[in-house]
């Protein structure tokens, strides 16, 4: 099977670094590490869901700790205001202008910590910035630095204190990951290194922005076969159709799964995407995109249960594209 | 061939067989008034689809019309409307005025009133518009079939849909489909050899080879058109009436009851009628009819001198429920034909009948029996009894022409022995509601005293009620059970009315299927002849098994009058019936009698035996066939892959084969499984070493498929390399039956077909 050739911006190579590095900190959660930088390298946003305490922000911060990049945190909470993401323009005596003051949005990584917790109204001031790369404030464009990369953590919306992202802003983000729990060799392995283990502190980047940004550009030129372009429709298309859900999948949710896929298949060495890839990030990419049908979530079926319904019903391509 | 010259001649091909299917429906119409619209329809539409879609592209272009949706569905609408309002609606609809609502009513109530009508139809533009509209709609869909897609053989399928729905709407109408099947079986081959060459064409212009397989695709599409050549030749046949059972009609299921209800009781009209005897109600002319053959040679002077003696039947009654005398008819909109009804002697010569109606008030419509063609607007038809009504109340000045074929009267041995009906119509006209007067019964007793065989009774009734009682034409009407009874022990006067009932519920008594029915007596005499109040005549019918409804005819002459003014048996009843039936009534059968024999039925075992064997022979046949292409086609798939030229396709090609060397013993991969997951489902079934080889194979075909390139001739050697040890050890671990009974297994068969 032909393989990405080695060079200075080797992508397999430099994903499996990156991995590796997160790993320090991070430990038995290759997948949703794996997942994560998939998501950074496809150009898209991260939301990492689950329970407190299963390490969903120190995921976000070894992953931006693991760049040599500027990052920001920002602790959603219920009072935290739209301008408090994204800057204000404040008027300056000593020169008598307005000038904008940058809000912690602007930095190549956001982690956005417990997005559901602050109202919709200042969720929604995430919406444009990670769309368009920029923030507008009082009429002026403001654009973010590249890679901008957001980091968003939230709690299971049936929790206390929690509001619902908006299906809007949920459509936004490439990937939702959910940590789960760590296995029973892996928490053995947290307590023990609890007081000796690596901190999120001690971790040193292992690549610039600029090697991101041409890493990023390396996995979109992976090659994709018409068969597989079709296949990604059909398995989107197939979520629109399911009886049991309200609302299927996007033509963003195509193009993002199909981005991820091209970065999965560069990661894993390959110059072009597969069904497999496809397949392995379906339920991350489109689980939440996916509105479960009022009588099907009372019975206990999930998106991930949509998804794989889907991927078992959909025909993979086994002939060559027009014969 | 150019690919434009192709296309043209798939435009071609389409437009002929968009007129056969039309054509199909010449069994309801006729061949005169169907193919102008039809041939129309045919043409027009695939004219404007070509000028539409331009010349043949290399890109698929698709499905859709190249104008916006809205506006191209309302340009077909307004081109079909201006084409169906010229040709079929110009000059108005017998449904509803104006041209537009008639169309409107055509399209959306033709085809119910196509099911509904007898057949051969009437040539109505309301009914014509059905087989137009489907033409149309065959045409202009198999054109954009052609214009829009690289598909064979789909433009065909609007033909074929229409095809089958005339063939279904028009089974039972005489005539045949089969040349037309024939011809569309025919065109179906030419359209693949232009849509092929078409195809060709375009994938030659721009770059792309052939799959390699047209010879064997061409090879089907052989087999295939003889298959559905020689199926529609042996079951064709089977579908046509007369071969010993009658083929599945769906129009039997819309027959369309109309209850003549608020119309007044012909019998209760009798009365009345004979008290005013001169009044004029209709005129008949009567003659042979020219072209009418049915059952017989035509023989118009034997025709007219029949004409004289036949009768003319208003409406026939078989319900009685001790009160009135009521009919149990199912009437359906008329076509120009009235079917047969099976269980009758064969009928000879037609009379032909022009109708006038002057008097006549109501919905019934006299004609003699048996009427086998019309020809007028708003005629319904009752098939099992050929009694005819009215749509709409008639008016003076109204005509219509019937053709009727009179009935054979048995000969004397033949009416001596017939037996009573006993199908559940026949059932029914034997049932008696309670209260019969003892009086009935003891007429039914003394009628057919001494007399043995069914029909003797029933004679023997004629007789006694013609010979005991008296007929008078101002005798009270009524016919209830207690008329009856006041005719029988009081009065023992009374009109036709009477004694055709008394003669009924007595038959009845007797065990006897008996009906009444009300109609004149035709005068005969001039060709031309007024049919007046006092010729109404009532009389009863007796239903035989194998000969039909026989008339009786009880009334006397009436004495106070001469019988100038008033119809009586006399004036009724033929000379030639008289005859055979009073030698019927003397010829002499022991008592008890033995049951007569049956009437000859006639045995189809050489059709019996003929559809056996092509039945075996078809089962064989299939049999056979599966299994050759159970057996050949993974034989014939693995070849074609092995022997592809490009490596890539060979690769996919070892891939498929281990598939079906996989499913061949028994290990499902579903269609949704990638290859590296089929090796994952696979390996607990092929052992190590398979699982290797068929890692390896998956390997090569997921870079076949999906990657740019990669793929060499020494790669595609590896893969049939690897897909030949799949296979050894699949020979190895799975035993030879279970190999063998996943290979004939359909799903096996038809996930081949999918591979192509």
């Amino acid at each position: 099977m032909p393989t990405s050739g080695a060079g200075p911006f080797d992508f397999a190579t430099a994903f499996q670094a990156l991995v590796d590095n997160v790993e320090l900190v991070v430990r038995g959660k290759t997948e949703a590490v794996s997942l994560a930088l998939t998501c950074l390298f496809a150009g898209g946003h991260l939301l990492i869901e689950d329970v407190p305490g299963l390490g969903k922000t120190s995921l976000a911060r070894c992953v931006a700790a693991s760049l040599d990049a500027s990052c920001h945190r920002i602790q959603f909470t219920p009072d935290l205001l739209p301008s408090d993401v994204t800057g204000v323009t404040v008027y300056r005596q000593g020169s008598g202008e307005f000038a904008f003051h940058p809000g912690p949005v602007f930095a190549h990584v956001v982690v956005a910590d417990e997005v559901n917790r602050a109202s919709p109204k200042t969720q929604s001031a995430l919406l444009e910035v990670m769309e368009e790369g920029r923030v507008t404030v009082d009429g002026q464009p403001h654009a973010v630095p590249l890679p901008f990369f957001v980091v968003a953590t939230q709690n299971p919306v049936d929790m206390d204190g929690t509001y619902a992202l908006p299906e809007a802003q949920l459509d936004r983000f490439l990937m939702r990951v959910r940590m789960g729990y760590p296995d029973r060799q892996s928490e053995v392995a947290i307590l023990r290194n609890r007081r000796s283990g690596m901190r999120v502190e001690d971790l040193s980047p292992v690549l610039s922005t600029d090697e991101v940004l041409a890493l990023v550009a390396a996995s979109a030129r992976t090659h994709v076969a018409d068969t597989v372009h079709e296949y990604v429709v059909d398995v989107v298309s197939a979520t629109r159709t399911l009886p049991r859900l309200r609302l299927g999948a996007s033509p963003r949710g195509s193009i993002a799964l199909l981005r991820a896929a091209q970065v999965r298949a560069a990661a894993a060495g390959r110059t072009f995407v597969t069904p497999d890839d496809v397949k392995a990030l379906a339920a991350s990419v489109l689980a939440h995109r996916l509105l479960v049908a009022p009588d099907a979530e009372l019975r206990g079926y999930t998106a991930e249960d949509a998804v794989r319904e889907v991927l078992e019903s959909v025909p993979v391509p086994r002939s060559l594209a027009g014969v | 061939m150019t690919a434009l010259w192709s296309r043209a001649g798939s435009f071609a091909v389409v437009t002929v067989m968009a007129g056969l299917a039309g054509g199909s429906f010449h069994r309801a119409f006729g061949w005169g008034p169907l193919t102008g619209p039809v041939a129309l329809a045919a043409v027009v539409p695939v004219i404007a689809v070509a000028l539409l879609a331009g010349t043949p592209r290399r890109r698929r272009v698709p499905l859709s019309l190249s104008l916006p949706l809205p506006t191209s569905l309302l340009a077909w609408a307004a081109l079909w409307l201006g084409v169906v309002a010229v040709t079929l609606f110009w000059h108005g609809s017998p449904t509803v005025p104006g041209v537009l609502p008639a169309v409107g009513d055509g399209l959306l109530n033709g085809w119910a009133r196509l099911l509904a009508v007898t057949l051969p139809a009437p040539d109505s533009p309301d009914l014509l518009v059905v087989p137009q509209a489907l033409t149309w709609l065959a045409a202009g869909v198999g054109a954009e079939l052609v214009a829009r897609t690289r598909t064979v053989l789909l433009p065909a399928v609007p033909a074929v849909v229409v095809f089958v729905a005339g063939v279904t709407l028009t089974v039972s109408a005489p005539g045949s489909n089969l040349l037309v099947a024939a011809a569309l079986v025919a065109a179906s081959g030419l359209l693949i050899l232009c849509r092929r060459a078409e195809i060709r064409s375009l994938t030659t212009a721009s770059g792309r080879g052939g799959s390699g397989s047209s010879a064997s695709r061409a090879v089907i599409g052989v087999v295939a058109a003889v298959a559905v050549a020689a199926a529609s030749a042996l079951i064709g046949p089977l579908l046509s009436p007369g071969h010993g059972r009658d083929p599945y009609d769906i129009r039997a299921h819309r027959t369309v009851p109309l209850h003549p209800i608020s119309t007044v009781n012909p019998l209760d009209q009798v009365a009345a009628w004979l008290g005013d005897p001169g009044r004029l109600l209709f005129a008949v002319r009567a003659s042979a009819a020219q072209n009418g053959t049915q059952n017989g040679t035509p023989d118009g002077t034997q025709n007219a001198a029949q004409a004289a003696a036949q009768n003319i039947r208003l409406a026939v009654l078989d319900r009685f429920d001790g009160q009135s005398w009521t009919s149990s008819a199912r009437f359906q909109p008329a076509g120009r034909q009235v079917p047969a009804v099976a269980g009758e002697l064969p009928r000879s010569g037609e009379l032909r009948q022009d109708v006038e109606i002057d008097g006549l008030d109501g919905v019934w419509l006299p004609a003699m029996d048996r009427p086998v063609r019309l020809d007028g607007v708003g005629l319904a038809v009752d098939v099992d009894s050929g009694v005819l009504l009215s749509a709409v109340p008639v008016r003076p000045g109204r005509r219509y022409t019937v053709v009727s074929a009179p009935q054979t009267i048995p000969d004397a041995t033949v009416l001596a022995l017939s037996q009573p009906a006993t199908d559940a119509d026949a059932d029914a006209a034997r049932y008696l509601p309670p209260g019969l007067p003892d009086s009935v019964r003891e007429a039914a007793r003394r009628g057919s005293v001494g007399r043995i065989t069914p029909f003797q009774q029933a004679f023997g009734l004629e007789q006694y009620l013609r010979g005991t009682f008296s007929y008078d034409s101002l005798a009270p009407a009524g016919h209830t059970y207690g008329h009856l009874n006041y005719f029988l022990t009081r009065s023992q006067r009374g009109t036709s009315e009477q004694f055709a009932t008394v003669f009924a519920v007595a038959a009845r008594v007797l065990g006897l299927p008996s009906r009444v029915v009300v109609g004149f007596a035709f005068p005969g005499g001039p060709r031309t002849a007024d049919v007046r109040t006092g010729d109404v005549l009532v009389w009863p019918e007796i239903d035989f098994a194998g000969v039909g409804w026989l008339p009786f005819y009880p009334t006397p002459e009436e004495s106070r009058r001469g019988g100038t003014e008033v119809a009586s048996s006399a004036s009724g009843e033929s000379s030639e019936r008289a005859r055979r039936a009073e030698a019927a009534a003397a010829v002499p059968v022991q008592y008890p009698t033995a049951p007569p024999s049956a009437p000859p039925v006639v045995r189809h075992a050489p059709l019996r035996v003929y559809v056996g064997v092509i039945s075996g022979a078809v089962v064989l046949a299939c049999a056979l066939g599966y299994l050759a292409v159970a057996a050949g086609s993974p034989v014939a798939r693995r070849r074609r892959g092995r022997r592809a030229r490009i490596p890539r396709t060979r690769v996919v090609g070892a891939w498929h084969s281990t598939h079906d060397a996989l499913a061949g013993a028994g290990i499902a991969i579903p269609a949704a499984a990638t290859p590296a997951e089929t090796v994952g489902i696979a390996a607990a079934g092929i052992g190590a070493s398979g699982r290797a080889s068929l890692a390896s194979l998956a390997d090569l075909v997921t870079t076949a498929l999906f990657a740019a390139n990669g793929i060499g001739p020494a790669e595609a050697d590896k893969a049939w390399l690897h897909e030949k040890q799949v296979r050894a050890q699949l020979r190895r671990v799975v035993p030879l039956h279970r190999r063998m009974a996943g290979r004939l297994a359909p799903s096996q068969v038809i996930r081949g077909r999918r591979y192509r």
